[in-house]
């Protein structure tokens, strides 16, 4: 029921969706300065959210639950600041390197877990993620152990200053916008409904033919390689990668945040969850530093009364202030998605 | 119903956004203000308290002195976290706040990601709690600079005086960049120094609170003294469980970088199981002015964690003052400026035996290291009288000579 709004296949592309998503992203620098916001938080809403909708693939559509993904979009950041101390550069350069570190680090995982499912691909996902963790704390020579790699330079293609924040927004948001239309070609191919049917019932589909352990392994690596282009831009974003990138905290981080945005039923919620969760860890730990506390209690709310996350709470809200009238035509898909609460077994 | 709703939130909206525009009106308008990026949380967050307190008692000082360039001096706080999140709060201080410089405190990743952060924007930021080597030598630069003293003025200031207490040695090493150097810097003094042989050394993972498999193993391997470079929450554990095992009736424990917290933290009975331990400063050293600022810190502080000032209260006061006095004699918030005013600068009252030098080379605050036993608590003048000091070691002594330094701020 709910696999249909995620990745009905071959469903046209929603344009509207899109082009909706791509003008709130292309006039929110404009909103965010006339709140005295850094322009940096858009930037790192852009990232955080391009990593989120990675992790979708393997949360919402795929229904594998992955505790350690941090460890390919660290990977990722470690590939372009490695890359740069051996004199490698430019941003075709950096940003391949980070989407391949993060494929390979996802193609090494996922032989090692493709077959589990569960409580048991969770703790293994953890596990590895944590070795990703150890190995970039513990080999200071390539790592720079627990400092980590600083002093990145962000390149300049087409001869675009990237240091500049407007620039470099707008640039990440093109990358962003590519990267989330792919990611909805692949969940809304044929080979996605392969993995939405493993999400709905893995024996059944695998009874269907469908080698359900190998299809896996393709929605684990994929999700790991547009991981790792995160993590690439996020190496740039910070001038710097640290182990923390790749710290368990982060990768339950996307967990939580792809949850709250209401990924488990929504193709754009993890963008929203992106927004809300970047955006109250900025604004509230600047009034206190327990905002982890105030965060979790947000979570907890929103996830036990609106198990769909964020867009069932909004539009239930709406719907609280209009009249049920049920408009369709909401403005961005997210909140489309959201009143469709049917729960798949 | 909607109609009221509609106009309330209007109101909201316009009341928020008139607060907004006054408040950001006032910003341009007066007060100095600078950031500072303290430890919170994690297994250093108790430094960041006392860093908080001596930083409060430079400004309100000041303030009470009318200020610096005729402007009150405001300080804009946050948690520093990972060097990721410090790097990101610092752009928005930098951004809203315009503050004129930053002083970070958090370990040395934060720092050496911090250090990244002034030379990229070219703003200043003094790092006033890590001991790491790298920040005054592959990670120094313009606009930074490192406060308390590195691993190698610590060897220095220690370890000659450690090697009198026996013939072995065994180092426990937390297994990080900071143990790492700490623990390289003391081989080379004792090999310098000479007669003393080392029979081991343990890594400590960061985080290890349970020291049981750490112990037994120093048992086994007997030497005459355990060199611990061991911080923060860790190193409380792993004094508590060197007590409970009695390992140092039989060895001796030398801590070559002590803070007072730590010692409060096991109590000053427990305390007595370190042999030898190295300080940056503690009030009972030998200063004209150190009472005296002990005696401003607890009246300013009546119910502190913490009976006297710490080192990290200390370090943080000497970096923010130091600095608003730089900008005051610099005559401008020019960053340039306040760098020509800090560099080669002589600070007379550093609250130490020696004054303190601001070396233009690689920005190492150079200042004095104590060496202390343990003093008996049934002689404590005071709750926070537990040390005896053994040794003052002169900051321009220990130091690396400014000629075998290979950083060269001029020419970034």
């Amino acid at each position: 029921m709910t696999r249909e709004t995620v990745s009905g296949s071959h469903r046209k592309p929603p344009v509207a969706a899109f082009l909706s998503l791509l003008g709130v992203f292309a006039v929110l620098p404009l909103a965010l300065r006339g709140l005295d916001i850094s322009l940096t938080l858009g930037t790192e809403v852009l990232i955080i959210a391009l990593f989120a909708m990675s992790y979708n693939i393997l949360l919402g559509t795929t229904g594998l639950a992955s505790f350690g993904h941090a460890a390919f979009f660290g990977s990722g950041a470690y590939a372009v600041a490695i890359a740069q101390q051996y004199g490698l550069g430019g941003a075709a350069i950096d940003l391949v390197l980070a989407f391949l570190a993060g494929l390979v680090a996802a193609l090494l995982v996922g032989l090692l877990v493709m077959k589990k499912r569960g409580i048991y691909f969770g703790l293994l996902t953890l596990a590895f993620g944590q070795m990703f963790y150890i190995v970039a704390l513990r080999w200071d020579d390539l790592t720079g152990g627990e400092t980590g790699l600083t002093g990145l330079k962000r390149p300049a293609p087409f001869g675009l200053d990237l240091n500049d924040h407007i620039t470099f927004y707008y640039f990440v948001l093109a990358i962003f916008m590519v990267a989330v239309w792919v990611i909805w070609r692949i969940t809304h191919s044929p080979f996605g409904s392969v993995l939405a049917a493993i999400k709905s019932n893995e024996v059944r589909t695998q009874y269907l033919g469908y080698h359900t352990a190998r299809y896996k392994l393709g929605a684990i690596v994929v999700s790991g390689a547009f991981s790792g282009l995160a993590g690439g831009l996020y190496a740039w974003f910070q001038y710097a990668a640290y182990p923390q990138n790749l710290f368990w905290i982060e990768s339950g981080n996307i967990v939580i945040l792809t949850l709250l945005g209401g990924g488990l039923s929504s193709f754009f919620g993890p963008i929203l969850g992106a927004a809300v969760f970047v955006g109250a860890q900025d604004l509230i730990s600047s009034y206190t530093e327990h905002w982890m506390f105030f965060f979790g209690l947000i979570f907890i709310l929103v996830v036990t009364a609106f198990p769909n996350g964020l867009p069932e709470a909004l539009a239930r809200l709406l719907s609280l202030v209009r009249r049920p009238t049920r408009t369709t035509d909401a403005s961005t898909a997210a909140v489309r998605a959201a009143p469709n609460r049917g729960t798949t077994p | 119903m909607t109609l009221t709703g509609k106009i309330s939130r209007r109101l909201v909206l316009a009341a928020g956004a008139a607060l907004v525009v006054t408040a950001a009106h006032a910003q341009v308008l007066d007060p100095l203000k600078f950031g500072a990026l303290l430890p919170l949380s994690g297994n250093y967050g108790f430094l960041g308290v006392s860093e908080r307190m001596g930083i409060d008692l430079a400004v309100s000082e000041i303030n009470d002195a009318g200020g610096v360039l005729g402007r009150k001096v405001e300080v804009v706080y946050e948690d520093s976290g990972t060097p990721a999140q410090a790097t990101r709060k610092a752009t928005q201080m930098l951004e809203r706040d315009k503050v004129a410089f930053f002083v970070n405190g958090g370990g040395s990743a934060v720092s050496a990601a911090m250090f990244e952060f002034a030379q990229r924007n070219k703003v200043i930021d003094l790092a006033i709690d890590p001991n790491a080597e790298e920040l005054v030598t592959t990670k120094a630069n313009r606009y930074s600079f490192l406060v308390p003293a590195p691993s190698s003025m610590i060897a220095n200031a220690v370890m000659p005086e450690a090697a009198k207490l026996g013939k072995t040695v065994l180092f426990l090493t937390h297994d990080y960049s900071f143990g790492h150097a700490q623990t390289a810097e003391q081989r080379r003094v004792l090999k310098e120094v000479g007669g003393v042989k080392e029979v081991g050394e343990i890594k400590v993972p960061l985080n290890t609170r349970d020291f049981s498999s750490q112990i037994i193993a120093i048992r086994n391997a007997k030497p005459d003294m355990v060199v611990v470079n061991v911080a923060g929450v860790d190193a409380t554990a792993l004094f508590e469980q060197i007590w409970e095992f009695e390992l140092f009736k039989n060895t001796k424990i030398v801590v070559p970088l002590l803070d007072f917290e730590d010692s409060w933290a096991i109590g000053p009975e427990k305390n007595r199981l370190i042999s030898l331990a190295g300080v940056e400063w503690h009030d009972t050293v030998p200063a004209k002015d150190a009472q005296a600022f002990k005696a401003r810190y607890q009246k300013a502080y009546p119910k502190a964690q913490y009976p006297v000032p710490t080192t990290n209260s200390v370090n943080a006061y000497l970096a923010v003052r130091e600095t608003l006095r730089a900008i005051q004699r610099a005559g401008s918030t020019d960053t340039d400026k306040i760098i020509a005013a800090l560099e080669n600068h002589e600070v007379k009252d550093s609250l130490k035996p020696n004054p303190m030098l601001i070396r233009a080379k690689d920005h190492q605050w150079v200042q004095d290291f104590f060496v202390f036993r343990m003093k008996d608590p049934k002689t404590s003048a005071e709750p926070g009288d537990i040390y005896d000091l053994v040794s003052v070691a002169k900051g321009t002594d220990i130091v690396v000579p400014e000629a075998e330094r290979k950083a060269d701020l001029a020419t970034q």
